[in-house]
């Protein structure tokens, strides 16, 4: 008995480790970007866990979701100071 | 007629011996003869063949009875009945039986329940349990789950050694022994080799219960080792048992062999998980509870003391307790598995600080699941045609004929918790209300336990899909309360398990009791009981926090579950996961954290943290002065570490494993799943000394590492970095 399943945190981590000749491939300055979108997944790791889709689609979509946040925080503040120059 | 309490059971060659604590202060001893035994199924050939072997190696010290009994699962099944003349010889035909195959393939009953547990099941009787007494004959006149018990009276003395706060298992020293009786003052210190002083003090104090910290693995050892025969009340009867280790969710612990003394009870607070959590009224709880003998309960985990007290009651309803459950997990497909095979939901908290936020618990969740759903390994897929109730989540069938043992057991426990914590409440008396406090907190530490009992393979009503189902039923259930949460326009900052925590800007304390009272009504509506006799479901405003900061990863910046701190608005602090709550931060660092702590308990805004830095600061600075000046006690800075491997399988010179070698070389035992307490010097040889040495040859400490551990705590509750921000909302 006993749980199989990995648990969210090394289920990213797995698939983190699946992506280690990608990264190595990659320009240093590419490579530091992915590391803060992988970073930025963990923040979403209960819905990764959740989600009934492949670990990496949801990791995807975590992705997809914290640069969609910072598109629009900054359009945010973009409006703002249009607003207030 | 004499009235009085059972003080202690234990077997003997001949049958049970019983000490009684009558009400008039003798204590007497009483030996009952019995024939404990077990049952197999009668599957014929087999079983009858079975039976034969052990009828021609123990003879007439068996007696075979045929007869039928009721399977949890099976129903109605028969049976032979084997009954050993004693309990001695229960053990031998136990341990034969058990090292052959002699029951390969067999259904067995009982045979792992000890001589005692089936004297109680049998007479009625428990531990401390009130009763009459007449011509030698005891009439019980108690319930083991009677909520009014008094309390008995116990006679207690702490033995403790002299100087405190050193393991003697790890200082090579002569200890003094120090005999206070509870409740007073002053103690009557003796050289530990005076046994004449130590027999007489005995005798003069004559204990009930004898609490030696150490009692275990030393202290009551070397007493009988130097033959003092007044430990027990029955000259040199004691029962000793061997050194043990354990692994328990990752981590490995050392046992020492208990002591067990002949009509006095014997609790050692060190190789004990209770005592230090509940205290002797907790243990007088579980004990009648759970059916078993302080001395053992003392020394056992939760969780066997939960699957006693299920075996008790699937006894006392007439069901055989079957050695080995013979239901393996079903079969699932592989989309099934990967769904269900999940634990709780933990979110990553929003990292900051955060005001005005509310959290929200479901009280004992796991426990209300399992018996709301009926959750218990002869429950699931029970098979009866009229049963059709599927789980949600799992789609699991479940029975809705008949309450399982498992939700039978935790509907009492949930119902007893919640009576003793409303009268603890409402108690003015400090000492009962603590005895109130320690019995709920014991019953506290049965519900804990039994979800993760379910999963366990070697539980006796355990099934890993009824874990499945619990855990999905608590996923969904607490993404339920958030999404009731998210609609009246709170944000979620965090989610953990059974716990929320929200906020809403310009919310007053009615907006968030008025959440409560929401989640509570929906979710009884939504998740309704399979049987009617549930219990409802709570969720409880824990509070709402002046101010609380989620701590981020080390390692990823990003929310970690179980690390927090925070300031409820009645100023009660709330700490998780930071150095204070941690068992290895020497004490030093763990009083500075709460002092600090404490000057932030009367801060409700974060304008208001931003404002006591500066205190702060000058706090960290008195406390660095301390440690130059070398004002701080050793044991303060005692760094306590568990051993994961013997010390010399340490391929890293780590600072535990140093200490841990240093001990080795002196000649002193030290070894897996021990603790060790070192204090760091400022010596390239050996970095980390253990106390005893340090006290012994004290060397210059290493400051640089106390003074990083006090910045750490400082910046835990509050970093530099918030002097930059701008105020959260």
């Amino acid at each position: 008995m006993g749980r199989n399943v990995l648990p969210p945190s090394l289920l990213i981590a797995r698939e983190e480790a699946l992506l280690k000749d990608f990264l190595r491939a990659l320009r240093k300055e590419d490579r530091l970007v992915l590391k803060r979108l992988l970073a930025g997944v963990r923040a979403h790791s209960q819905a990764i866990g959740l989600s009934d889709v492949e670990p990496f689609e949801a990791i995807l979509l975590a992705m997809l979701l914290e640069i969609q946040k910072e598109v629009e925080a900054l359009k945010e503040a973009l409006e703002g100071a249009k607003k207030h120059p | 007629m004499k009235s009085g309490f059972l003080l202690d059971a234990h077997e003997t060659p001949k049958g049970i011996g019983l000490w009684l604590a009558l009400d008039d202060g003798s204590r007497p001893r009483l030996e009952r003869a019995f024939s404990p035994g077990f049952a197999l199924e009668n599957e014929g050939r087999k079983t009858r063949r079975a039976v034969a072997i052990l009828q021609g190696r123990f003879g007439k010290d068996i007696r075979v009875v045929e007869g039928k009994g009721n399977d949890l699962l099976k129903g109605e099944v028969p049976l032979f009945e084997i009954k050993a003349k004693d309990p001695w010889t229960f053990e031998r035909l136990k341990a034969q039986a058990l090292r052959s195959d002699l029951f390969e393939g067999l259904c067995v009953y009982g045979v792992d329940t000890p001589a005692v547990s089936q004297f109680f099941l049998k007479t009625g009787m428990f531990p401390f349990c009130r009763f009459a007494f007449k011509d030698g004959e005891l009439r019980v006149c108690d319930e083991p789950l009677a909520l009014d018990y008094p309390f008995p009276s116990l006679r207690v003395l702490e033995v403790s050694l002299e100087p405190e706060g050193l393991d003697p298992m790890h200082a090579r020293r002569a200890f003094a022994l120090c005999l206070r009786p509870l409740g007073e003052e002053e103690g009557l210190v003796l050289e530990a080799c005076d046994k004449e002083g130590i027999e007489s003090s005995l005798r003069r104090f004559d204990p009930d219960v004898i609490l030696a910290p150490f009692g275990d693995g030393y202290t009551l050892k070397r007493l009988l080792a130097l033959g003092v025969r007044t430990l027990s009340r029955e000259g040199f009867h004691a029962r000793l048992g061997e050194d043990q280790t354990i692994a328990s969710y990752g981590k490995v612990y050392a046992r020492k062999g208990p002591v067990l003394l002949s009509g006095r009870l014997h609790i050692d607070p060190r190789n004990s998980f209770f005592y230090p959590e509940v205290g002797l009224a907790g243990l007088i709880e579980l004990s009648r509870a759970c059916a078993i003998p302080l001395q053992e309960l003392a020394r056992t985990t939760p969780g066997r003391a939960i699957t006693r007290l299920e075996a008790r009651l699937a006894g006392q309803l007439g069901f055989l307790v079957p050695f080995q459950k013979g239901v393996p997990e079903g079969f699932k497909t592989l989309e099934t598995f990967l769904r269900l095979d999940k634990g709780g939901l933990s979110f990553r908290p929003l990292v900051g600080f955060f005001e005005n936020v509310a959290e929200y618990d479901f009280a004992s969740m796991y426990p209300s699941i399992i018996v709301n759903f009926n959750l218990s390994y002869e429950t699931l897929n029970c098979g009866h045609p009229s049963c059709q109730t599927r789980l949600p989540v799992s789609g699991y069938g479940v029975c809705s004929k008949r309450t399982g043992i498992v939700p039978f057991t935790l509907k009492r426990l949930i119902e007893r918790r919640e009576t003793l914590k409303a009268r603890a409440a409402l108690e003015s008396d400090p000492r009962q209300r603590q005895a109130l406090e320690q019995r709920q907190k014991a019953l506290k530490w049965l519900l804990v336990v039994s979800f993760g009992y379910l999963g366990y393979r070697n539980a006796k009503f355990g099934r890993i899909e009824a874990h499945e189902a619990t855990t999905a039923i608590g996923r969904e259930l607490l993404l339920f309360a958030k999404e009731i949460a998210e609609a009246r326009g709170f944000k979620l900052l965090h989610a953990l398990t059974d716990a929320l925590w929200v906020q809403k800007e310009g919310a007053q304390e009615r907006a968030y009791v008025e959440l409560e009272h929401e989640i509570i009504r929906r979710v009884n509506a939504a998740f309704k009981p399979v049987l009617p006799d549930g219990v409802p479901w709570k969720v409880r405003l824990e509070g709402v926090y002046a101010w609380v900061r989620f701590l981020a990863s080390k390692a990823y910046g990003v929310g970690v579950g179980n690390r927090y701190v925070g300031v409820f608005q009645d100023r009660t602090i709330k700490a998780r996961g930071i150095l204070l709550r941690r068992s290895d931060t020497p004490p030093l660092i763990r009083e500075f954290q709460e002092q600090a702590l404490q000057l932030l308990a009367g801060v409700s805004s974060i304008e208001g943290l931003r404002r006591q830095y500066s205190t702060l600061q000058g706090l960290t600075k008195a406390y660095e002065a301390r440690l130059e000046e070398g004002k701080v006690r050793p044991e303060a800075l005692a760094v306590r570490l568990r051993l994961a491997r013997n010390p010399l399988d340490y391929q890293k010179r780590s600072f535990l494993a140093e200490a841990a070698q240093s001990l080795l070389a002196e000649g002193l035992g030290v070894s897996l799943g021990e603790t060790v307490r070192f204090v760091r010097v400022q010596d390239k040889a050996l970095r980390a000394n253990p106390l005893w040495l340090y006290h012994d040859n004290p060397k210059p400490i290493d400051t640089a590492y106390y003074a990083g551990l006090l910045q750490e705590a400082l910046e835990e509750l509050l970093p530099q970095s918030l002097l930059k921000e701008k105020a959260l909302p």
